[in-house]
């Protein structure tokens, strides 16, 4: 027995040659969306087992080491990367608790115009912004949704809202999953005080209380069938080892990207054609701007503003804080630029803009069973990023910045505002574009119609019983907001259904 | 003496710590860190998925062969150049009007420099310190809000079933 994982977990050390189990309800993930189901259905009373690629990590193992954190909580040491024009990089987490461990901790409800949209355009039952608001509520008491006490306030983020109030621009507080957060800005790396309340923190603990086990290094190859039933899967253990569970309902929870090709690879067709299909991006491009005071943005909270003036062009733009290491990987130099770039490093701020995109992509299945995502980016959405990047750096300058690093490949650093003005006429090639993405979502979309949809309004897939899907491929369209409030609050209302209607019986 | 990175094949070493010395300038020699940051590189590269690592790699062997054939490296491949002409030759890289060439170029820079200012040393030397800091208000925290903290880990595993029996 593994002595370092709590009551309820298990780990490689415990499973000898084969692990072969016979289960109630089986969830393949633990992040926003399979954390929260869990939860849920165990606290019902129902056997529950959560299988989860990556380690069980705890509070005291999370410091302020990207590498090392990049190595071992994200997936494909964090350089997983999309196909297209341009490449997207994208970053999952692989750890119990999912990308909730390492994201920033952003938590907003759906706006209201989206989710009459999915009523409207998709025929999404009981989504309407008033039917949604209890699971709203209820996610935000267990993660502690709240505004961050005045003495987490980090420089970066107070010259962000500087400009923006200079602008006469709508800035507002995030709001954040976080109980009295500290201000480390570790959120990417895992939050050492605790404070962040991922999953890990929250539902992982109120599954295991409420008799949920959780086998965690566990990679699920494939679902099994008996006709059109699910009856659980095939995996096998990171570092060696062959995993058979059955199961009398099984509920794939592994992300946007992994949930279409597990269900591909295990040879499920959908009638809409559409496994895989529909991926959006939420695509960000990022500046590093040079200040003459010090910045210090690691004293204090990650993102702790939004500029929300843009928000119905679907644009947000936020101050992120990067440790030296990262920043240096995406800061468009080498040599001596770099360098004079890194010696200033506390007086940089990097801030970030998120697109709500119209583009979409697909996630095929590659060679040995890997997930390939296209994704290109359309001329307007390129044209939209484009000038929301200078909108930004307006914005930075404002803020006083004395300089910013060439926002697109190929182009110059900017000086001033002038700069800013004259880079508004150059047209700038859509591969001049370097793209970062933690928001991906759709590639199993919900809906009414089994024509145009993967699962029905619930989560249920079509065409297949026992089987739902509970994670960000939900989404029939991006949200433009950070979306893991609204994955969880889904996986709340379909937890809600299956209990009510006994669908799980 | 740093033992020589066991990550990276062996051949690829001279290639990477040349490239170690363009994309920080030369500083990682100053601080005698090349060798080491050179063999970070290769742990950075592991958990990548493996066509990307192969890309990469293979990139730099040809990046280094492909030097030979500039006039002005005298047939001496990347890693045997001066530095002010293996910056040279890497800057045409970095500029190339290929696409994929430019793209090997930011990534393979992309994982040097993420080696290189994540070394404690570096990191240290650039007034980056977070260990202090995030001890001094975890400190905090616990101090002004112990109850409040208690309080919410409480509710957190409190029976509140979703669905009343
Ligand atoms: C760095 C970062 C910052 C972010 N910041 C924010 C933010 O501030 N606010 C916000 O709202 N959102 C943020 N996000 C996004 C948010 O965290 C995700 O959208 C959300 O966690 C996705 O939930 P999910 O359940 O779909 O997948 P995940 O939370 O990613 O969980 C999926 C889990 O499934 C496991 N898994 C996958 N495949 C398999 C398999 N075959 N077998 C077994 N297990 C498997 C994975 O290991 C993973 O743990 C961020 C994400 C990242 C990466
Ligand atoms: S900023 Fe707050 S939530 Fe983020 S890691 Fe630090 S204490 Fe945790």
């Amino acid at each position: 027995m593994n002595r370092a994982l709590p009551a309820g977990v298990f780990g490689p050390e415990d499973y000898g040659k084969a692990v072969k189990l016979d289960v109630g309800v089986l969830v393949i993930g633990s992040g926003a969306g399979g954390g929260v189901i869990a939860a849920e259905l165990a606290e019902a009373g129902y056997d529950v087992v959560v299988v989860e690629e990556g380690p069980w990590a705890r509070t005291e193992d999370f410091r302020p080491e990207a590498r090392r954190t990049i190595q071992t909580l994200y997936r494909d040491g964090g350089a997983s990367m999309s196909i297209g024009n341009p490449p997207v990089i994208f970053s999952e987490g692989r750890v119990v608790g999912g990308s909730t461990v390492i994201n920033g901790g952003m938590s907003w409800r759906t706006p209201d115009a989206i989710l009459e949209r999915w009523v409207r355009d998709d025929g999404i039952e009981h989504g309407d912004p008033t039917s949604m608001a209890p699971y709203f509520e209820r996610v935000e008491h267990f993660i502690n949704v709240a505004y961050q006490d005045p003495e987490s306030a980090s420089r970066d983020n107070e010259l962000l809202k500087e400009g923006a109030d200079k602008l006469n621009w709508k800035v507002i507080p995030n709001l954040r999953n976080q109980n009295h957060c500290a201000g480390t800005n570790n959120c990417a790396w895992g939050c050492p005080t605790g404070a962040k309340q991922s999953v890990l923190v929250t539902y992982v603990p109120r599954a295991l209380r409420f008799g949920a086990r959780i086998y965690t290094g566990i990679r699920v190859d494939r679902l099994t069938f008996d006709g059109t039933r699910a009856t659980g899967i095939e995996g096998r253990v990171v570092g060696g080892g062959s995993v058979s569970i059955r199961a009398r309902a099984v509920i794939v929870a592994c992300g946007a990207i992994q949930t279409p090709v597990l269900l591909k690879r295990s040879g499920l067709r959908s009638a809409s054609g559409r496994i895989g299909t529909d991926l959006s991006l939420h695509p960000n491009t990022k500046v590093q701007a040079l200040f003459d005071d010090d910045v210090d943005g690691w004293k204090g909270v990650h993102q702790g503003y939004q500029v929300r003036e843009f928000q119905e062009e679907g644009v947000l733009f936020a101050a992120v804080n990067l440790p030296p290491g990262i920043l240096a990987m995406t800061a468009p130099h080498f040599g001596r630029d770099l360098l004079d770039l890194m010696t200033n490093y506390n007086k940089v701020l990097n801030a970030g803009l998120l697109l709500e995109d119209e583009s979409t992509g697909r996630v095929r299945v590659g060679p040995g069973g890997i997930p390939l995502p296209f994704y290109s980016l359309s001329h307007r959405d390129a044209e939209r990023l484009v000038n929301a990047t200078l909108t930004l750096c307006e914005l930075l300058f404002t803020a006083g910045a004395r300089k910013i690093a060439a926002p697109f490949d190929g182009t110059e650093e900017l000086k001033g505002p002038d700069d800013v003005k004259r880079l508004r006429g150059y047209r700038v090639k859509r591969s001049a574009l370097e793209l970062f993405t933690v928001h991906m979502m759709g590639t199993a979309r919900m809906g009414n119609d089994p024509k145009r949809h993967v699962c029905d309004s619930w989560g249920k897939v079509y065409g297949a019983e026992g089987l739902w899907v509970s994670d960000a491929s939900l989404f029939p369209s991006p949200i433009g907001v950070n979306p893991m409030e609204t994955i969880m609050a889904l996986s709340t209302r379909n937890a809600r259904r299956l209990i009510e209607t006994r669908g799980l019986a | 003496m740093v033992a020589r990175s066991s990550t990276l094949p062996r051949g690829l070493v001279p290639a990477m710590e040349a490239l170690v010395r363009v994309v920080t300038a030369g500083e990682s020699d100053r601080r005698g860190l090349t060798a080491e940051v050179a063999q970070a590189v290769g742990e950075v590269l592991v958990p990548f998925p493996a066509h990307l690592r192969a890309g990469l790699l293979a990139g730099l062997a040809t990046f280094d062969q492909l030097a030979r054939m500039r006039p002005s490296s005298r047939g001496r491949a990347f890693s045997r150049l001066s530095p002010e002409l293996a910056e040279r030759v890497f800057k045409a890289w970095w500029h190339s009007p290929i696409f994929p060439v430019r793209q090997w170029a930011k990534g393979i820079k992309g994982v040097v420099a993420l080696a290189y200012w994540d070394h404690p040393e570096v990191r240290g030397a650039i007034g980056f310190a977070p260990e202090g800091w995030i001890a001094h208000v975890t400190e905090r925290r616990q101090r002004d809000y112990a109850a409040d903290i208690a309080a919410h880990a409480e509710r957190v595993t409190a029976p509140n079933p979703l669905v009343s029996k």
